[in-house]
């Protein structure tokens, strides 16, 4: 049973693994140089961002965009700190009080959304910073009238512990696939780091969703079931800060995945329907499986992890001081090779070819090197458990309805 | 952009490379699985041979006369050392369903014989050259954790004290007569029982440290 959930697994990722691949190799849809620059409302959502909003407003500022067709919007959501007054002194920014209990970025938007004048708005994190020839970059994909939002390539700036680190890997990972989703359309998230919309479509779609913990991928999905696309541009290059230990992170995975299940619940009419194209017969289903694929795996592992500790525990009583001594008896090389089970490891060994092969187009398509470091064997030994349990702490938590919260 | 067309034609393709993979791993593992089975097979021939070339070496020095502990214990050594080895890989291959039932039972018959000849032929060296070595028959059943547990405290016998021969044998195997006289010569009734020097009888599951008192007292 086990070993046909394992080829059942494998043959999955297989398959996926090429589908990508061959993805990859498709033409990239390029953004059109139409030397138009519609004016932009930039909005800054920010709580308690003391330490960073400066930074963040700064790089606005900076952007490669005609002054007078930029609008700066910050949203200060009910912050018990100086944010607002740090946004208050730069000059061309104007700065919006959105009075409610706890930080709830939705609501926020929302507040912001009633102010913008452009026809497109950003959304910008007041932890990020972003590069200037970002949003003119983005604005060329507008040019097609089904794109609703464009998206900004995320990356961590100096990652300095181990937590970060990890985070840089999976930053690099998720913004290929989102390169990759873009060209099959199915991407479906707009991440507060660098997010364009079109203000009208937005405000006729009703806004943010104020009860959702993960209202970027509420509006893009709300946006791909109205039949608009979400695309990324690859050459818009933005920097975000990641939690820096293991609480934070943790917090915020169990935010993320719960806010995935609720919505993909949400928008289960998605599912399987050609009315939304590969979003609907590819891209959810695929989500869907993958999830329960990691739970499924996660079991595995854990039965298999406590059936080999239980065994343990048996050897260590039963040989008492001279446990070890089972463990020196090593095999020569030929019964070592005779003892591997082609069928089952074959495969596994194919599939960890191309995922080395899909890291390395990662790495290439941000401009970043790989870095050989502790953080790129844990991401690849630890982290897979870390995300599994944040998967299914999400999952519980979802199934016993508790408090959903920033 | 990748349209609806290429989109099929990409999972196509996905599809037909990955059972492409997986048949050619399926044939890999068949081919590697007729090697482990090949090798059981010489393995078990050799020693076979050398069981026979042992007992024929007796033989005929009880015929003519000389010294049959000229046989040497060393000997002795190599041929229960390979022989463990042998039921190592009989057992684990049993549980990766590498063998058509009939060839494993075929197999393993030709095992217990070789081990029962092997068992006589150490018992009598013991007693006529007094070779102090223990000799422990190990009775048990397939897919029984005490059996397997039984099997490491085995394995840590034999390595802190390499003159012990271990012999094991499927309880519940009844394609052999022989198997059938050795199991009635020990009342064997349950798994694991564990019989030590012809002398004495061990059931259920026993710890390292009794059963090196026990194998320590057996040899003064």
């Amino acid at each position: 049973m086990k070993e046909i959930l394992l080829w059942i697994s494998s043959f999955f990722t297989l398959v996926i693994s090429i589908f990508w691949i061959q993805v990859l190799f498709t033409k990239n849809e390029k953004s059109k140089e139409t030397g138009k620059f519609p004016k932009v409302s930039i909005l800054i959502p920010a709580y308690n961002e003391e330490k960073n909003i400066s930074k963040t407003i700064e790089s606005v500022l900076k952007l490669n965009y005609p002054k007078n067709k930029i609008e700066i919007i910050v949203i200060d959501d009910s912050s018990t700190d100086k944010t607002a007054q740090i946004a208050e002194k730069f000059k061309n920014v104007k700065v919006i009080y959105n009075k409610h209990n706890g930080p709830g970025k939705a609501s926020a938007l929302n507040a912001g959304l009633k102010h913008v004048s452009g026809d497109f708005f950003a959304v910008v994190d007041a932890d990020s910073e972003i590069e200037k020839d970002s949003l003119k970059n983005i604005m060329g994909y507008f040019d097609d009238k089904k794109t609703g939002a464009v998206i900004s390539s995320i990356k961590i700036k100096n990652p300095k512990n181990v937590y970060q680190h990890i985070q840089r890997l999976e930053y690099i990972l998720s913004t290929f696939m989102r390169k990759l989703m873009s060209k099959i359309d199915t991407l479906h998230i707009t991440p507060g780091v660098l997010s364009v919309y079109k203000s009208a479509l937005i405000k006729k779609l009703g806004g943010f969703d104020e009860n959702n913990i993960t209202e970027d991928l509420e509006i893009a999905l709300r946006l791909r079931i109205n039949n608009y696309s979400v695309k990324i541009s690859p050459d818009s290059i933005t920097y975000t800060k990641v939690p820096s230990n293991f609480k934070e992170l943790w917090n915020q995975r169990i935010r993320w995945f719960r806010g995935f299940i609720y919505n993909h619940l949400k928008y289960k009419k998605m599912f399987m329907n050609r009315k939304y194209g590969l979003t609907g017969i590819f891209q959810m289903p695929l989500n869907v499986i993958t999830f329960f694929m990691v739970i499924l795996l996660f079991f595995l592992i854990s039965y298999e992890l406590l059936a080999r500790m239980y065994e343990f525990i048996f050897k260590a009583i039963l040989l008492k001081n001279n446990l070890f001594i089972i463990y020196l008896d090593f095999p020569t090389i030929k019964e070592l090779v005779l003892n591997i089970d082609l069928k089952l490891i074959f495969p596994f060994i194919i599939t960890f070819f191309l995922s080395v092969y899909l890291l390395n187009k990662a790495h290439k398509s941000m401009n970043e090197k790989i870095l050989f470091n502790p953080s790129l064997l844990i991401y690849f030994t630890v982290y897979p458990i870390l995300r599994m349990m944040h998967w299914i702490v999400a999952f519980y938590k979802e199934i016993r309805n508790t408090k959903r919260k920033w | 952009m990748v349209n609806k067309v290429n989109y099929k034609r990409f999972l196509i393709i996905s599809l037909g490379v990955s059972i492409i993979i997986f048949t050619s791993g399926l044939l890999l593992g068949i081919g590697l699985d007729n090697t482990k089975v090949n090798e059981l097979v010489y393995n078990i021939d050799q020693n076979e041979i050398s069981t026979e070339s042992y007992s024929v070496e007796k033989e005929f020095l009880n015929v003519f006369g000389g010294d049959k502990c000229i046989l040497s214990d060393p000997r002795v050594k190599e041929l229960s050392g390979e022989i463990e080895k042998i039921g190592r890989l009989l057992n684990k291959y049993e549980s990766t369903n590498i063998f058509e039932q009939s060839e494993f039972d075929y197999l393993k018959r030709k095992y217990f014989l070789l081990e029962t000849k092997a068992y006589s032929l150490f018992y009598s060296l013991k007693k006529e050259c007094s070779y102090n070595y223990t000799t422990i028959l190990f009775f048990y059943d397939i897919n029984d954790d005490n059996s397997i547990r039984q099997g490491y405290v085995l394995d840590a016998l034999v390595n802190l004290n390499p003159r012990t021969h271990i012999l094991s044998f499927d309880r519940l195997f009844e394609e052999d007569p022989t198997l059938e006289t050795v199991r009635i010569h020990y009342n064997i009734t349950k798994a694991p029982t564990l019989i030590i020097n012809d002398r004495i009888k061990m059931e259920n599951l026993i710890n390292l440290e009794d059963l090196m008192k026990l194998t320590n007292e057996e040899n003064y």
